[in-house]
């Protein structure tokens, strides 16, 4: 019965979001020769309640990894990526005498082209860049706009227009996220997964190392 | 004098599961003996991580096994303790023992609550 199961789509594709991280075709194979265990011991639907746990579980284990791979360099690229999708487009778009919708169309366009570059300079990290630019530009923007408007404008900002400000914000990020993870799913590195599947069966065995 | 390399308490565990389960420790063995042995349920992946920067210390080897159907046809990676690993688990355990050294007394008191 077991032969046949196969482990559940969602929590496999999952997983697959980090097929491009080294020792990635061992760990996939690790949980699903659990999973067949799982499934003759347990039953079908046990073994399927534990990789769901398990890809969830590894998911932020692999997330943690991805942080921790190169961090001061996913840093500084995503400190490159709020300084462009910040104040690059703005004196380009003040030059112009724009309708405010293509000013938001141009503007979005920028936020993807740059969330498109960051990973493309960081392979295999894109997830980590999209959070470490989220961080970033939750903690660098929400202080400076408080500041400005309390401090330096003296008018504070309403309530609606700090609604208008976060979903601004949250559309900038998702935008961002897209053109990163975009990067991520058409990468070589993602198909590792379905490739593996291609690996001949029948090949032997490599020794392994002498460490006398 | 050089100070010795001591290991953290996961690498510690790792190490020693490595050696218990000799030219057989690959993830799911490891995962097993960590569970059965140490009573911690860790995930796959914390145990690769842990691995990676201990292969990354060179206390720890690896190499491919067979591809097998019920893996989904990707293979096995086995790993093996060092000469540096060895070196480095027997300090650790050296260090450990000298601090404990006097103390079994408090010791026997913590355990036996």
């Amino acid at each position: 019965m077991s032969e046949l199961l196969k482990p559940p789509a969602v929590p496999s594709a999952i997983l697959n979001f980090f097929a491009g991280q080294p020792d990635f075709p061992a760990l996939a194979g690790d949980i699903t020769e659990e999973f067949h265990q799982r499934a003759q011991s347990s039953g079908g639907m046990a073994a399927k309640r534990w990789y769901w746990r398990e890809a969830l579980r590894n998911a932020f284990a692999l997330t943690w990894r991805e942080l921790r791979r190169t961090p001061v360099q996913t840093m500084i690229v995503a400190f490159g990526c709020y300084l462009a999708v910040n104040f690059v487009p703005a004196p380009l778009i003040l030059s112009f005498n724009m309708r405010w919708s293509a000013l938001l169309a141009l503007n979005f366009a920028a936020v993807l082209a740059v969330g498109w570059i960051g990973a493309k300079l960081l392979p295999g990290r894109e997830w980590a860049l999209d959070l470490t630019y989220t961080v970033m530009t939750v903690c660098l923007t929400l202080p400076v706009l408080w500041y400005s408007f309390t401090f330096v404008f003296k008018h504070p900002l309403p309530l609606h227009s700090w609604a208008a400000v976060i979903g601004g914000g949250a559309l900038r990020l998702t935008i961002f996220w897209l053109g990163g993870l975009w990067i991520r799913v058409h990468s070589r590195s993602f198909a590792a997964s379905s490739t593996a599947s291609s690996i001949p069966r029948s090949s032997p065995p490599r020794n392994p190392p002498d460490l006398s | 004098m050089k100070t010795p390399r001591l290991l953290g308490g996961f690498e510690n565990l790792l190490l020693l599961v490595i050696l218990r389960l000799d030219d057989r420790a690959y993830g799911v063995a490891i995962r097993k003996e960590l569970l059965d042995e140490a009573e911690k349920d860790v995930a796959i992946g914390a145990i690769y991580t842990g691995l990676d920067r201990l292969e990354q210390k060179g206390f720890v080897h690896s190499w491919s096994g067979e591809p097998t159907p019920e893996r989904g046809g990707r293979a096995k990676k086995f790993y093996r303790v060092t000469a540096a690993g060895k070196k480095a688990l027997q300090e650790t355990h050296r260090a450990i023992h000298r601090l404990s050294t006097g103390i079994e007394g408090s010791l026997t008191t913590c355990l036996s609550f």
